[in-house]
């Protein structure tokens, strides 16, 4: 192909983009015709009528002129933009998938979209519409043909066992403890909380209407409601614990997690049986969590992140738990399933900045001791402040216990990092699949020449599991770490979401 | 910066364009008229709805445009002395901000594509900007403002150009 030879796209690109501008905007007309139905002029409609067309073909000539594309050996640049211009540069070796898309419209007129994907984001990175039908075949063939990725082979990647075999699969009782230790335990009880409360607040002594002879008989009790109040709050504590595990179960009914030829499978289910295929490359982080009731009954899982796909629609990024339960001697043995090369028994854990004891401490303390304060202000009760000695101290365990969970460690091609009191979290990312390295200062921790280390990869990660972060570490080993892992990464090649 | 094997990287952090200043002197003064114009109107409808109001009228406005136009006056300063970038062999570095602080690497094997970008004032002044995308990413990882079009094309040559990059 030319080099960088400025092609327009086709004309036709006018009648499309007029009727998409109308699409778009064909309220108004509605609005337009119903505020005549109305009574409203007719000159002023046929004016603002008139007034839209041109605009409308104005915006379509306008975008026409203002979109060009070139193409080189190594880069296809897009230029598109009237107001807010953009010239967008793809290398063609990180072409994932071009795609030729025709509406009714295109084939009536004979032109086509181009549609070109990269493994960034949920869009296609590049959008070319319209143009012939022989340009788009011809440009499809030709970033096909050029993409041809050099993916460097990375260690020796160990034969794949050609049998089937399961990796990990839940007993009823595995089921039970995960159930029964599961955070959304308090969750649900929180659910089931809140309308009373709720309720409560917005409508007087509205236990007195709903359950008179209720209400009564607690008013009889006298000193006793207390007791039948820790009572309730106990049977609502248990039903969401019992909620808790039953849900769980029946969730995770026969989870099997099983490996064949490069590939996890898993399998599980009651009522909803889900089948999932998680490829192995796929796999870009792993994070390894245990709520407190978990880890401390010596138990913890494994959860793994996986990167957003480009063109295979029924595989999408997200986490997955890949086992469920697993005592914690043995999770080792399960992270080298997943990175053969990681023994994650032996790695030397890193402590922070002894400075995240003071502002663990410190973010602990803040809101309590302003609202006692706050209160002795407003009661004048000074005695009050003793308070202040209590909740010092817990902030002060708070931040150490703070400080004991947080670390981070450093391998051979490895990034681990570990944080979490009561709910402990270890994220296992290796170099070749980090994306970015981020160190961020709020203004304590600029003080204090501390910072966080966040590390971004391609795994679409949710809230709850969240993604790599060295938190408080002091300010320039930070920046040495982030340097250190950015040479990593670069000598690592290559990303590709299918690479290994 | 002292690397890990003991070699002192000497890449210097490169500023903006100082016509940057004036582009972000427009948005911010832009942004806080918006502001305030919010609060004046909510203060207003307010007042009129509400007869035992008990402030004069557009008091908490005054306020507001008092705290928040001296810094929209001084901000884009700040924002310029904050802000570096480099072109390292392995990344690019960009360090900024004010009160929160970032310091940000994009390793180049895990750049997918660069954009060019110039709103109409960013034109006047004769400036672009330069995102950065990395796989996964849902926006742009990275973006250096203040760059004219000669510099900003010739980093991205740099980054994604026609040599391959090496390593």
């Amino acid at each position: 192909m030319d080099s960088m030879i400025s092609h327009r796209i086709h004309p036709l690109t006018i009648v499309v983009e007029t009727v998409r501008f109308v699409g778009k905007f064909g309220y108004v007309i509605i609005i337009l015709l119903v505020t005549r139905a109305s009574g409203g002029g007719f000159d002023a409609l046929e004016l603002t009528l008139g007034a839209f067309g041109a605009l409308s073909i104005a915006a379509a000539v306008l975008r026409y002129y203002f979109t060009k594309y070139s193409l080189d050996s190594t880069n296809m640049v897009i230029r598109t933009g009237v107001i807010f211009r953009q010239v967008r540069t793809i290398p063609l070796a990180r072409i994932q998938n071009v795609e030729i898309k025709r509406g009714v419209l295109h084939q009536l007129l004979g032109i086509a979209d181009l549609k070109i994907e990269t493994a960034g984001g949920a869009q296609a990175e590049g959008d070319l519409s319209a143009l012939s039908v022989s340009e788009a075949q011809r440009l499809k063939e030709y970033l096909l043909r050029a993409k041809q990725p050099d993916v460097p082979a990375i260690g020796e990647a160990p034969p794949p066992p050609p049998r089937r075999q399961t990796v990990w699969a839940a007993t009823l009782k595995d089921l039970l403890i995960l159930g029964a230790t599961e955070n959304r335990a308090i969750l649900i009880i929180g659910v089931l909380l809140a309308p009373v409360f709720i309720a409560e607040r917005f409508s007087d002594n509205l236990f007195e209407r709903i359950a008179p002879a209720l209400f009564e008989s607690v008013r009889g009790m006298g000193d006793n409601a207390i007791v039948i109040g820790v009572w309730v709050l106990f049977a609502v504590l248990l039903f969401g614990w019992i909620a808790s595990i039953v849900t769980t179960a029946i969730k995770y009914h026969n989870f099997a997690l099983r490996y064949q030829d490069g590939q996890f499978q898993r399998h599980y289910g009651l009522f909803t049986i889900v089948e999932s295929v998680v490829p192995l490359p796929r796999i870009q982080t792993l994070c390894i969590e245990a709520p407190f009731l978990r880890r401390m009954l010596g138990y913890a899982t494994i959860h793994a992140g996986l990167a957003g796909s480009v063109n295979i629609s029924d595989q999408h990024g997200g986490t997955s738990a890949l086992c469920l339960l697993v005592k914690r001697q043995k999770i080792a043995e399960y992270v080298r399933r997943v990175f053969p090369h990681l023994d994650i028994g032996a790695v030397e854990w890193q402590p922070v900045s002894r400075i995240a004891i003071r502002r663990g401490a410190f973010r602990f303390a803040l809101v309590p001791s302003l609202a006692l304060v706050g209160w002795v202000l407003y009661s004048g009760a000074t005695l009050h402040l003793v308070g202040l000695v209590p909740i010092a101290a817990i902030a002060l365990w708070y931040g150490y216990a703070r400080y004991k969970a947080l670390g981070y460690a450093l391998t051979d091609g490895f990034l681990l990092t570990r944080e979490g009191i009561l709910y402990q979290k270890i994220h296992v990312a290796p170099h070749g699949k980090l994306q970015w390295l981020s160190l961020s200062q709020g203004p304590i921790q600029r003080r204090y020449r501390i910072a966080n280390l966040d590390v971004g990869t391609a795994a679409v990660i949710g809230a709850q599991l969240g993604s790599p972060s060295i938190v408080d570490l002091d300010v320039d080993r930070a920046a040495e770490v982030q340097d250190h892992l950015s040479m990593r990464v670069e000598a690592s090649g290559l990303w590709m979401p299918d690479g290994v | 910066m002292t690397q890990p094997d003991g070699t002192e990287s000497n890449v210097e952090m490169q500023s903006l364009h100082p016509n940057v200043k004036k582009v972000w002197l427009f948005s911010s003064l832009v942004s806080t008229t918006v502001f305030v114009g919010i609060v004046v109107a909510a203060e207003y409808a307010v007042s009129r709805s509400i007869p035992q109001w008990p402030l004069p009228t557009l008091q908490i406005g005054g306020i507001v445009a008092l705290v928040f136009y001296p810094l929209a006056l001084i901000m884009p300063r700040l924002q310029f002395e904050r802000w570096g970038y480099a072109i390292r062999p392995d990344d690019v570095l960009v360090e900024y901000g004010v009160v929160w602080r970032i310091r940000r690497c994009v390793p180049r094997l895990r750049i997918q594509h660069v954009d060019i970008n110039s709103g109409p004032i960013d034109r006047m002044l004769g400036l672009v900007h330069m995102s950065v995308y990395t796989a996964g990413s849902m926006g742009a990882v990275a973006t250096i403002p203040g760059m004219t079009p000669v510099r900003a094309e010739a980093i991205r040559e740099q980054l994604i150009g026609t040599k391959a990059p090496d390593g």
